[in-house]
């Protein structure tokens, strides 16, 4: 990456749904050493068509320049980037807690819900929903009070608001 | 609708599109495919490597103008045929590249001969295609070719399982296809071409350079007209020779690493540069800081992505080439007026011809600058010219002066050496009514000269020029300037006899020590039937001059005769 400061990047590609694209949409971020911080994919109201969210830092004219090559992916249909100031985002979390692990993921403030999805023994499988930043910082605490057993995270969906 | 298998079905849709030829080595997992091929008119040529056969497909195409096709076996066959795939798309030429695949059942197997082809091939394609079924085949041929012939082109992949080649189905031959996330055919915004116009009329120092994308587009004709029009100079890149004819007074020659000192000097003097289907390799501006320092980038390209992907444009015209470069000249003659040029002119014609016939840095008149002008002498104006990579491929772009387009082959990106001789010999395919010489190296010759086969077998005859001196000289030229004259691993200790090396093919091989003799070996040469190599033996120290060295901008040439 060249110069500039290295913000927060979000692409939202519309692409085929079939074998070969993430492969193929992946290569062009491994060509230029671009590290992918976040990337959640899922099928549309087509069901020949799948979104990507993939986020990722970088200077301006790099994300750019970058869309355009995005772009010419033949597997690709639409490339937007999104504004960070204008989107709304979310990603989901399931945690595998030990004891104490529920009351201390209730404490941390952010962004973002959790609820209960199984109980047994002394083990609980929560969800979390919220800001990347919620997530982040409820792994974070979790982790560091080592109650967090195992976690997944989708990574970020995002879209951008309407009401400009 | 007809019912056959996927193999009938693939040689039918290469028959639809107009296919005559087909460069390849067949092998286990593509045997249906050969097998069929019998029963079809198509022309197969058989080389000796595949990476040969896809030179040939290559040389097919640049010569040609259409699709050239090759074809592999799985495995070793996909591997061997990828760096010939490369080149093509390094160069962006069409070509469609067939390989065969083990059945789908044994894939991910590690099954005989199995590799992934399509995730090799996808990152030297534009794509690579895997059927699964044998009636996905018709679409995938025809969107095969509609890729590689639109937009930018280059090379396509089909990866073809042998079960779905021997499957049968119903198949259905589609006439076009549509793919969601392609569209090529973007016809030039008008007004970016007016603004592109106005620049160039504010400018006081304009210059052309042109490209590749000029000779692909078909745009030569509209250049020409333009520059004569505006008597605006032409330099070129290495992909561009051809674009003007280089012995119009206008035409400066390569700009770049070995470029011309009119071409180097000029760019980097203009104060407009039309940059026409140039992709700014690092080879053609050199150091990107001192490259046309006081310069505006007018950038016309079909492919969005080269605006400003290596040097900053200050204004891009996105679309085809030929109908951007028709409408500019339409709309330059209803200005009926050029820019205030007139200083400018003469400057270009002082430099222009204190250096456009100037013979830099040779050791004796038996070198490679002379005998490529006795060549130009020797040939006809529509004699296409394929060269190896290196010195040999640096002196004929320095002095070989090309007249038409598409008759200057080279490998200018990957920067193949053994391209020349196959990309000669599938150039002669193409077009049996002109001579074609491949411009050699000893280096370069040795990587591909099994084609001799070849070309004897298929009676494709075509001229092999060695400029041999007994060395990788590129890299032997570095050493010597950079590397304090350690040789390392480029002096050959055992060349073979390359004349008695031809014969044994069955070609005919010479071997001159003058230039009166080089004239008539080629004289001669054209009129034989067979394949000829001429072995030309050179001085081992003959350097390329004007050389620009690496970490340099274009005003820092060394010319031989140590002034930069």
């Amino acid at each position: 990456m060249s110069g500039g400061a290295a913000g927060e990047i979000i692409y939202s590609l519309v692409v085929e749904n079939k074998p070969g694209v993430l492969f193929r949409v992946a290569s062009q971020f491994r060509r230029r050493n671009f590290n992918i911080e976040s990337v959640a994919v899922g099928v549309t109201e087509r069901p020949d068509t799948s979104k990507m969210i993939i986020t990722m830092r970088g200077d301006e004219q790099m994300a750019e320049d970058f869309a355009r090559v995005l772009s010419r992916t033949i597997d690709v249909i639409e490339v937007r980037r999104l504004d960070p100031g204008r989107t709304v985002r979310r990603e989901l979390a399931l945690l595998r807690l030990g004891p104490g692990g529920l009351e201390l993921a209730r404490s941390v403030g952010g962004d973002g819900e959790l609820a209960v999805i199984r109980e047994s023994g002394g083990s609980t499988i929560a969800y979390a929903v919220g800001s990347p930043e919620y997530i982040s910082s409820l792994v974070e605490v979790l982790g560091r009070s080592k109650v967090l057993e195992e976690v997944t995270r989708t990574g970020t969906v995002a879209l951008e608001v309407n009401d400009s | 609708m007809d019912y056959m298998s996927g193999s009938r079905a693939l040689i039918k849709a290469l028959e639809r599109e107009g296919v005559d030829v087909v460069f390849g080595i067949p092998g286990g997992a593509i045997m249906p495919v050969y097998d069929e091929l019998l029963n079809s008119g198509l022309r197969h040529v058989l080389a000796r490597h595949e990476q040969s056969a896809a030179h040939m497909a290559d040389g097919y195409a640049r010569a040609s103008g259409r699709v050239g096709v090759c074809m592999a076996t799985s495995g070793p066959g996909a591997t061997n045929l990828l760096t010939g795939v490369a080149t093509a798309y390094l160069d962006s030429t069409p070509l469609v590249a067939i390989t065969g695949q083990v059945p789908t059942y044994m894939m991910g197997r590690d099954a005989f001969q199995e590799i992934d082809a399509v995730g090799i091939y996808t990152h030297v394609t534009k794509y690579s295609f895997q059927p699964q079924r044998p009636e996905e085949i018709p679409w995938t041929v025809r969107a095969a070719f509609f890729l590689a012939s639109t937009g930018r082109t280059g090379p396509v992949h089909i990866d073809l399982p042998k079960d779905v080649q021997t499957g049968e189905a119903e198949m259905a031959f589609p006439d076009a296809v549509e793919i969601r996330g392609y569209r090529p055919r973007l016809p030039p915004d008008p007004a970016a071409v007016a603004r592109a116009l106005d620049m160039l009329l504010e400018s006081e120092r304009p210059i052309i350079l042109a490209g590749g994308g000029v000779i692909k587009s078909g745009a030569h004709d509209y250049l020409l007209q333009l520059a004569e029009s505006a008597l605006i100079p032409v330099a070129s890149t290495l992909m561009g020779k051809g674009a003007i004819p280089e012995d119009h007074p206008l035409a400066l020659g390569m700009v770049g690493m070995h470029g011309t000192v009119q071409a180097n000097k000029l760019v980097n003097e203009a104060d407009l540069i039309l940059a026409i289907g140039v992709r700014f390799s690092d080879r053609t501006t050199m150091e990107v800081r001192g490259f046309a320092p006081d310069a505006r980038i007018v950038h016309f390209d079909v492919d969005p992505t080269e605006v400003s992907k290596n040097v900053r444009a200050s204004h891009a015209v996105i679309g085809d080439l030929r109908s951007s470069l028709r409408l500019l000249l339409e709309m330059f003659r209803e200005r009926a007026r050029t820019g205030n040029w007139g200083a400018w002119r003469r400057r270009v014609n002082e430099v222009s011809s204190e250096w456009r016939d100037r013979i830099l840095g040779t050791k004796s008149e038996f070198s490679p600058p002379y005998l490529l002008k006795a060549m130009r002498e020797v040939l006809p104006p529509g004699a296409i010219v394929a060269t190896e990579v290196g010195q040999n491929q640096m002196w004929a772009a320095l002095y070989f002066r090309v007249l038409r387009p598409r008759t200057f082959i080279t490998s200018g990106g990957l920067g193949a050496m053994g391209f020349g001789f196959p990309a000669a010999i599938g150039a002669k395919a193409a077009r049996p009514d002109v001579p074609v010489v491949d411009i050699a190296g000893d280096g370069s010759f040795l990587m591909t000269m099994n084609s001799l086969a070849t070309s004897i077998d298929e009676k494709l005859p075509v001229i092999v020029v060695i400029l041999n001196n007994s060395s990788l000289g590129m890299v032997a030229q570095w050493q010597r300037l950079f590397y304090n004259r350690r040789y390392a691993a480029t002096l050959f200790g055992a060349n073979p006899d390359f004349v008695r090396l031809a014969e044994s093919f069955g070609a005919e091989g010479v071997r001159v020590y003058s230039l009166d003799e080089f004239r008539s070996a080629l004289a001669r040469a054209m009129r034989t039937e067979v394949t000829t190599v001429i072995d030309v033996p050179i001085h081992p120290e003959e350097d390329v001059f004007p050389f620009v060295g690496p970490g340099s901008t274009l005003s820092e040439a060394m010319l031989g005769d140590g002034r930069e």
